[in-house]
C-alpha cells in the first residue's frame, strides 16, 4: 500500500522510483541505485527500518544519502532515537501524498514532468534566487495600476523589483524579449480576470518558453471567482492570491511560491550562539514556512557545532498563533537535537506562561500539527536581554 | 506551580485507550481514505470472547503494555477503503495490505500516546486474517475494549477490539 501511495504521489514529477519490500532488500537496492533520497518505513519484515538505518549510516558509500523515516509512532522517545541516528526528516503516519512531496522537495528539487519541452538553456545560465534576501524580479500582469503600485510598495522592504504590465499582450511582448535566463522574472503574478481566458493563454505560452517553464506563476482573483481559481490550480499555477490582496502577507506568499529559504530574515549569529528573532507581525504564511525550514536550519547548526540558540521575542508584546507556532516548532527541533535554547523578552508583563499557553491552545485548528515541546514544564524563564540569556547557558 | 497534565492522563487504562482510539481511528481513516469514521459509544469493559467478521488486521503489543489490537473491516467496507486509498481497483491482496497498514497506523499512534504516558511497549508486524465470526479472547487481559466506527452509506462499521494489560 505504501509503495502504491508514494508512487502515485510522485507521478507528476520527473523522478525515478525504486522500491524494496524489507530492510535487507532496501540495502541491496540502495547500494546498487545510489538514490538521491531514501524513504524508509519502520515497520517491515526481515529487517525493520531502524536496523536498516543503522546499516545505511555505517556504510561509507551510503551514509550521506538523506533518509526520511516513515513511522506510525510519533512518541518523543522514538523520534529522538531516529533523529540521533541521523535521519534528515521523519513523517508520521497517517500521511498525505502532498505531505510526502513537501518533505522530499525540501531535500531535492522536484521538477514537474513536461511533454516535449524544448532543450534547456546551457548550464552556464546563472541560478535563480533561492534565498529570501536575494534580489528578485517580479512580473505583475494587472490592469489596475493602483494594484501594481500597492504590490510594489509591499515588496519594497525586501528589495524586490516589480515590472508591471497592464495585460497579457504586453506581458507576452516581455516574454518574447527574453533572450537569456538573466532577463527572466523570478515569479509572475497575473490577474485571472482578463476576458477570453487570456491569463491562461499567457500561462501556457510562458510554460512553453525555454527560460520561463519553471517560473512560479501566481493567479490573482476575487474570492468569488472560484471557477477561475479552480482552473488555475488544475493548469499548474503555483498558487492563488485572493483580492483584495493581503499586502502584509504578500512577500511571504511570494517567498513560499518560490520556495525561498526565509530563515535568513530571522536567524543570525550572536557570539558563540545563534539567535532567531521573531517579529510581532509574523504572518501566518511566514510562521508555517519558518517552522518548517527551522528544522533544516537547526540541523545545520548542530552539524556546525553550534549548541546554543536564543529565541528573541523582544519585539513581541502579544503571543498570537503564528508566533506560538514558530516558538513551539523551534524549541521542538532544539529538543530533538539537544540544542540548548533560551527565550529573550522585554515585555514580560504581557508575555504569557508559554507551557500553559500552548497547552490551552492545543485544540486550535491552526496548531493541530504543532508539537508541544513544553510538556512536563510548568514555566519557562524569559530573560530580559540576549546577554543575560547567553550567560545562563551551561 | 501550574498542573499541565491533560484530563486523559488521569483516566483508568481502559478509558484512556478508548479515548486515544476515538481520536486516532477517525484521523487515520480521514487522512488516508478521506472517510469520516464516527465513533460509537464504546465498550470499555467488553465481554470475552469477542467475535470479529471480515478482513481483520492484528498487531501485538509487548512491554509495559502487552496485548493485541484487532481492526475488523467487513469485506465490503475493506474493499471500499482500499479502493479509496489506492485510487482504483483493489485486489484481495491489496485489501489485505491496506488493512494491515491501517492497523499499523492506528496501533502506532496508540503506542505513541501510551509511551508518552510511561507505558512503554513495542509493536509486532501486522497480520491479517479473513473470515466470518472469528472468535478471539485473551485469558490474562485485564482490559477488554471494543468500539464500532461508522461510515455514512456503509451498513457495517469498522470494529476495534483490544485486549491488554497495562503496567506502570
Amino acid at each position: 500500500m505504501i509503495h502504491t501511495l508514494i508512487n502515485k504521489g510522485f507521478l507528476p514529477y520527473d523522478v525515478q522510483m525504486v522500491f524494496a519490500s524489507n530492510g535487507a532488500e532496501g540495502l541491496e537496492v540502495a547500494a546498487r541505485e545510489k538514490p538521491d533520497v531514501i524513504l524508509l518505513d519502520v515497520t517491515m519484515p526481515v529487517m525493520d527500518g531502524v536496523e536498516c538505518l543503522g546499516k545505511l549510516k555505517a556504510d561509507p558509500e551510503l551514509k550521506d544519502i538523506p533518509v526520511i523515516m516513515l513511522t506510525a509512532e510519533a512518541g518523543k522517545e522514538n523520534v529522538l532515537k531516529i533523529a540521533k541516528m541521523g535521519v534528515r526528516d521523519y513523517i508520521v503516519k497517517p500521511f498525505t501524498e502532498a505531505g510526502i512531496i513537501d518533505r522530499v522537495s525540501r531535500l531535492i528539487e522536484l521538477k514537474p514532468k513536461t511533454a516535449a519541452a524544448p532543450v534547456a538553456a546551457p548550464s552556464t545560465a546563472p541560478k535563480k534566487a533561492r534565498v529570501v534576501t536575494d534580489p528578485l524580479k517580479i512580473l505583475v500582469v494587472e490592469e489596475h495600476p493602483a494594484i501594481i503600485e500597492s504590490i510594489t510598495k509591499a515588496v519594497a522592504t525586501r528589495g524586490w523589483k516589480i515590472v508591471g504590465c497592464p495585460g497579457p499582450t504586453e506581458a507576452q511582448a516581455q516574454i518574447a524579449a527574453t533572450v537569456s535566463a538573466e532577463d527572466t522574472p523570478d515569479v509572475i503574478l497575473i490577474s485571472l480576470a482578463y476576458p477570453g481566458k487570456a491569463a491562461f493563454k499567457f500561462f501556457h505560452s510562458a510554460r512553453s518558453h525555454v527560460h520561463m517553464k519553471n517560473i512560479p506563476v501566481l493567479g490573482m482573483a476575487v474570492k468569488t471567482a472560484t471557477f477561475e481559481q479552480s482552473e488555475a490550480r488544475d493548469s499548474g499555477f503555483s498558487g492563488i492570491l485572493t483580492k483584495p490582496l493581503e499586502l502584509g502577507e504578500l512577500p511571504d506568499r511570494i517567498a513560499r511560491a518560490m520556495e525561498l529559504d526565509i530563515t535568513p530574515l530571522f536567524y543570525a549569529a550572536e557570539g558563540d550562539c545563534e539567535a532567531v528573532t521573531l517579529p510581532q507581525d509574523l504572518s501566518e504564511t511566514a510562521s508555517v514556512d519558518l517552522s518548517r525550514q527551522s528544522r533544516t536550519r537547526i540541523t545545520n547548526l548542530a552539524n556546525a557545532g553550534i549548541t546554543k540558540l536564543l529565541i528573541d521575542l523582544s519585539g513581541v508584546s502579544k503571543i498570537d498563533i503564528p508566533i506560538l507556532r514558530a516558538v513551539a516548532s523551534i524549541v521542538h527541533e532544539c529538543e530533538k537535537l539537544d540544542i540548548q535554547w533560551r527565550i529573550v523578552g522585554t515585555d514580560t508583563d504581557n508575555l504569557p506562561n508559554l507551557p500553559v499557553f500552548i497547552a490551552s491552545n492545543a485544540k486550535v485548528a491552526a496548531l493541530k500539527d504543532v508539537p508541544n515541546p513544553f510538556k512536563g514544564k510548568n514555566l519557562v524563564d524569559i530573560h530580559p536581554t540576549r546577554a543575560a540569556a547567553a550567560a545562563s547557558f551551561k | 506551580m501550574t498542573n499541565t497534565a491533560s484530563p486523559a492522563d488521569t483516566l483508568p487504562g481502559n478509558f484512556l485507550i478508548l479515548e486515544i482510539l476515538n481520536r486516532y481511528v477517525p484521523e487515520v481513516l480521514q487522512t488516508m481514505a478521506g472517510m469520516t469514521a464516527v465513533p460509537g459509544p464504546g465498550q470499555p469493559n467488553a465481554p470475552q470472547p469477542a467475535t470479529l467478521t471480515g478482513v481483520t488486521g492484528s498487531i501485538g503489543l509487548s512491554g509495559k503494555v502487552h496485548g493485541v489490537v484487532y481492526t475488523a473491516f467487513a469485506e465490503e467496507l475493506a474493499q471500499l477503503v482500499a479502493e479509496k486509498i489506492l485510487g482504483g481497483p483493489a485486489s484481495s491482496q491489496d485489501v489485505s495490505d491496506v488493512v494491515a497498514e491501517l492497523t499499523n497506523m492506528i496501533t502506532g499512534n496508540l503506542k505513541s500516546q501510551l509511551c508518552d504516558r510511561g507505558h512503554n511497549c513495542s509493536l509486532s508486524i501486522p497480520s491479517v486474517v479473513r473470515g466470518e465470526h472469528i472468535s478471539v479472547s485473551a485469558k490474562t487481559a485485564s482490559i477488554s475494549i471494543r468500539n464500532d466506527y461508522h461510515f455514512e452509506g456503509c451498513p457495517e462499521p469498522l470494529v476495534l477490539q483490544i485486549f491488554a494489560v497495562l503496567e506502570k
